[in-house]
């Protein structure tokens, strides 16, 4: 549980925090979780995912919408079709291929969303708490500085790329994970309407505008 | 015989009776060495009839040793941020403490889920969700095949436990992920908020693991002193953030250092005015360690025997017994005013002090071994205990003699006035029919008075109630709902099968009555919370064959997602099917994973056949007094109450210590009628009911609650009185003069200083020990005043006739 929920935070921290590198294109040595960020983004996502005994990666793709002031989009497209919403009121749902709406009530995927919440305000003690930060020409490394996650994590890597950027999470288990984050977009605006046009599916906007006070 | 020689053969005698005594203890110290150290300090163990057999009672002892290594701190505020702050400091505090070796952790609830998914997975295909396995019954392909591959690609599968080579379709992490979630509840550092009168306070919870080992108690004690430290940084640093604590290690350093600061004072006044008293009287401290060194080798001689005995020694026996012996102390006063008022010691003196001292020895001895007639193992150590001690430290103060009343000298004018004044003022009403028409009226008024009596047989009087940790537990209760630590379900079974269908038994009674769990946060645990029925395990793994059957997954693994090939999903049956009737036992799960509670114990012997007894964990703020109700109507289901069944145990002590004092009374008459005839044997009996009787009397008029430890230290009043008694009848025989009387007056003062000072103890066991023998310490006084105004008006008479 404390795994998936850390993994999460720091997955979701890291898109967060180096969206503005990953356009900046800055070739000198910086720290990928630094830097200013913007209030609306949007990005793509392909997720690769190795499990014991699965004799190659599980990968699939989505997109995602942050609203700093409402909550946060995470819609897988393929090859399964759902929706999180994680929204800053508390409230979190998972919508599915269907179109179903069910509120999220394991608590550790409330978990994280209250934890997602806090890395879009900006909440920088947070990621330090649980991370030592090294910072390597395009690289930012984060080593786990507490016993308990170290059982874990060994290493979360950031990397630039030429799409934008790729962070590598490298677990105890050998059940690592790549999620390479393209197509990064600053949004002047954004609304029920135009998350729709930007998702490509209504589910989980309406969600987030109407519970999230939007 | 001449006196020098009879000094010499009475002498010869004590150090053979020292040599021969030396040795027993030297043997019991090397047993002792051999067995180890065991002092038994369960409170459940006094009572015979309460206590379970044996395999209940190994488990009731496994779950309130694991509930009273449980400690919980709680940082509240109203603001958020303030709880944030204040628990990453405390974060960070602590593990420097664990840096640091101390051995008391946080609990880490990681690590036993880690060993508890690795033992799951070993039985991939037993396991289901109750709503999952109700799916696979009633799904279709299609839908089945969406579920797998949200598990696998969607959100579903982010908490991933297992691997999927031992749980392909991931409905054993399904499982495990909502066990986990169930269990794990709230955690460390996790922010939570509750409404506390109207307002909203926010709180982070830290539950710590204390030590079982040998050097627990010590490891506590400076575990606890370091988080008074960071309570106190805590308090300096964010005096907006309440420092919350719950947990019997808390009440007990609460209580143990309001008694330690207490008692201090209390010895240290005792202490100092003993030494005022000897220096007073004696000019000099070379009495005092006589007095306290054969006080001192009476307890060591006593420890070792009883131990060797019964191969471990309860708390309860010190601490009566090591009171009860500190009557030694009078034998070393009567013997400095002996060798006092006859230094060369007259042969007439002599045949008449060292019998009184062995008659005082023998009737403490009498009194005492009353307790050993009670058939309650922990009486009959307490007799063992004081007549051992009482004895050896006898033996010291005669052998110790020599050096002690060296340049002896006593200056007790003073003493000498008090006594003759106190014989003057009492010799009117100091009749003998006055004290037996006294004594009848005490005694018809106390046992017409006795349902007038209260008695309180509560542990509490074990420990101070500080009433903030009080307050502290009753929030955290209610905020965390924990589970009652002394109180438990026992259910009772022949086979695992049968237990689980009690369990199920139980739990439907407990849903059919919703309000017996309303107010408190979780359900009944028990081994059913960590573990599917055989029976259930078996079905599982019958419904996990839907997914081998199932053509559209096939075809989603296959070919449209390329997760396996068809050869490793036949492998992958193959091995299913290997895993038919594999069943995890409560017992192999239990032993393998010690992080869960122990909640279930089976024993097989010859007679019995298998037996298998397990408990269920009661959710604080249930409606105790329902659920008690449900399980009555359960067969083979019990209810145990700790704290109850410390309280029937305490009131059997009680009742039967009270009963065996009167008999010990009658024991002690016995022999007064053997010694002195049977009028004046009587009267010395009815002085020392009179005395007990009006203690009770007190106690009544005053409406004190009367415990165990009234009881226990009317043992010392009689031990007490009856050497007042025997000094008083022994000596007025040879010397008409009340010298010998300053001994008891002195002996007097120095038990109210040792014994009676304890009254003013914050521990009301000791409190109530130290007002009863203060009480009878003056009763008895009185008492043996009252005797030498008699007894001189018997020799008058003897001399008129």
């Amino acid at each position: 549980m404390t795994i998936s929920l850390l993994l999460r935070l720091c997955i979701l921290g890291m898109f967060l925090r180096a969206l503005p590198q990953a356009f900046a294109q800055e070739a000198a040595a910086k720290d990928l979780l630094e830097g200013p960020k913007s209030c609306l983004q949007y990005a793509e996502f392909r997720q690769e995912k190795s499990l014991t005994g699965l004799p190659k990666p599980l990968v699939s793709k989505g997109r995602i919408l942050l609203d700093c002031n409402r909550g946060t989009l995470w819609s897988t497209r393929t090859p399964i079709s759902e929706t999180l919403v994680y929204t800053f009121s508390g409230k979190h749902w998972l919508i599915n291929a269907e179109g179903e709406v069910q509120p999220i009530k394991s608590a550790p995927q409330k978990r994280i969303g209250d934890i997602l919440a806090r890395i879009v305000r900006g909440d920088h003690e947070f990621i330090d708490k649980y991370f030592q930060r090294e910072v390597t020409g395009q690289t930012t490394r984060l080593l786990p500085a507490q016993k308990r996650l170290k059982k874990y994590i060994e290493t979360i890597t950031l990397e630039e790329t030429t799409a934008g950027m790729a962070v590598l999470v490298a677990r105890t288990d050998k059940q690592n994970m790549r999620i390479d984050i393209s197509a990064v977009r600053e949004l002047q605006n954004l609304d029920a309407q135009s998350c729709q046009s930007l998702l490509e599916t209504s589910a989980g906007c309406a969600q987030l505008f109407s519970e999230a006070g939007g | 015989m001449p006196i020098a020689l009879q000094d010499r053969a009475r002498r010869r005698a004590i150090i053979a009776a020292f040599a021969v005594a030396t040795l027993l203890l030297l043997i019991a110290a090397a047993q002792i060495f051999r067995t180890g150290l065991i002092i038994d300090t369960s409170l459940r163990s006094l009572a015979p009839d309460v206590s379970q057999d044996a395999l209940s009672e190994a488990l009731i002892e496994q779950l309130s040793a694991a509930a009273s290594r449980k400690a919980t701190v709680a940082l509240a505020a109203e603001s958020r941020a303030d709880v944030e702050a204040a628990s990453e400091y405390l974060r960070v505090q602590l593990a420097q403490l664990e840096d640091a070796g101390y051995n008391v952790k946080l609990t880490d609830p990681t690590e036993t889920a880690a060993q508890y998914v690795r033992v799951l997975e070993e039985y991939p295909y037993n396991f289901l969700r109750p709503s999952l396995a109700e799916f696979l019954t009633s799904g279709d392909d299609k839908q089945l095949s969406r579920w797998v591959l949200e598990q696998l690609y969607g959100s579903a599968g982010q908490v991933r436990l297992t691997s999927f080579a031992n749980d392909p379709f991931g409905t054993l992490n399904d499982y495990a992920v909502d066990l986990q979630t169930r269990l794990s509840g709230d955690q460390t550092d996790d922010i939570q908020s509750v409404m506390q009168d109207g307002t909203r306070r926010y709180f982070s919870a830290w539950q710590f693991d204390l030590p079982e080992d040998g050097l627990a108690l010590n490891a506590q004690a400076q575990w606890i002193a370091q988080l008074q430290n960071i309570q106190a940084d805590l308090h300096l640093k964010f005096s907006a953030v309440e420092w919350l604590q719950s947990g019997v290690i808390f009440f007990a350093a609460d209580s143990a250092s309001a008694a330690q600061r207490n008692i201090n004072v209390i010895s240290s006044i005792g202490i100092a005015g003993i030494v005022l008293i000897m220096l007073l009287i004696f000019r000099g401290v070379r009495p005092l360690p006589a007095s306290v060194l054969s006080v001192l080798g009476g307890v060591l001689f006593a420890f070792c025997v009883c131990h060797s005995l019964w191969s471990s020694i309860h708390i309860l026996t010190l601490l009566f017994g090591a009171s009860l012996i500190g009557v030694a102390v009078d034998y070393s006063l009567h013997l400095y005013y002996f060798r006092f008022a006859s230094p060369a010691g007259s042969e007439n003196s002599k045949t008449h002090f060292y019998p009184a001292l062995l008659l005082s020895l023998l009737t403490s001895i009498v009194g005492y071994s009353a307790l050993a007639m009670s058939g309650l193992e922990t009486l009959q150590q307490v007799a063992v205990f004081s007549i051992a001690g009482l004895s050896y430290a006898c033996l010291l103060v005669l052998l110790f003699e020599p050096w002690a009343v060296k340049n002896l000298k006593v200056n007790d004018r003073a003493l000498s006035t008090f006594v003759q004044s106190c014989v003057h003022c009492l010799r009117p009403v100091a009749r003998a029919k006055y004290i037996a028409i006294g004594c009848a009226v005490i005694w018809a008024t106390v046992l017409l008075c006795v349902p007038r009596f209260i008695f309180e047989d509560s542990p509490k009087a074990f420990v101070t109630q500080n009433p903030l940790l009080l307050d502290n537990e009753r929030r955290l209760s209610q905020w965390l709902g924990e589970y009652e630590p002394a109180t438990f379900i026992l259910l009772h079974g022949a086979n695992d099968a049968e237990v689980f269908a009690k369990i199920e038994q139980l739990l439907a009674a407990v849903s059919a009555a919703p309000e017996i769990l309303r107010d408190a946060k979780k359900n009944l645990l028990g081994i059913h919370s960590l573990l599917s029925s055989p029976e259930q395990q078996r079905n599982n793994h019958i419904l996990n064959g839907v997914f081998f059957d199932n053509q559209q997954l096939a075809r989603d693994f296959i070919e449209t997602h390329e997760i396996l090939t068809a050869e490793q999903l036949t492998e992958l049956r193959a091995r299913y099917e290997q895993q038919k009737d594999k069943v995890l036992t409560p017992e192999q799960l239990l032993t393998r994973i010690p992080g869960f509670p122990r909640l279930w114990l089976e024993q097989v012997d010859s007679d019995h056949g298998k037996r298998v007894v397990t408990a269920l964990l009661i959710p604080k703020n249930a409606d105790m007094y329902g659920l008690r109700g449900l399980v009555n109507t359960i067969p083979a289901a019990e209810w145990i109450s700790l704290v109850d069944e410390t309280r029937s145990g305490l009131q059997h002590l009680r009742t039967t210590a009270n009963v065996y004092l009167v008999f010990a009374l009658l024991l002690i008459c016995a022999i007064f009628i053997w010694r002195y005839g049977l009028r004046r044997g009587v009267i010395l009996g009815v002085i020392s009911a009179t005395v007990i009787g009006g203690i009770a009397l007190i106690y009544l008029v005053a409406q004190v609650p009367v415990t165990l430890f009234h009881g226990m230290a009317a043992f010392l009043v009689v031990g007490l009185g009856v050497d007042y008694l025997v000094f008083v009848a022994e000596m007025l025989e040879e010397e008409s003069s009340l010298h010998f009387a300053n001994a008891l007056v002195l002996s007097g003062a120095t038990s109210s200083l040792s014994f009676g000072l304890l009254s003013l103890s914050v521990l009301p066991a000791v409190s109530a020990f130290g007002a009863t023998a203060m009480l009878g310490i003056i009763g008895n006084l009185i008492g043996a005043f009252c005797l030498m105004s008699v007894w001189q008006s018997f020799k008058e008479k003897q001399n008129d006739e």
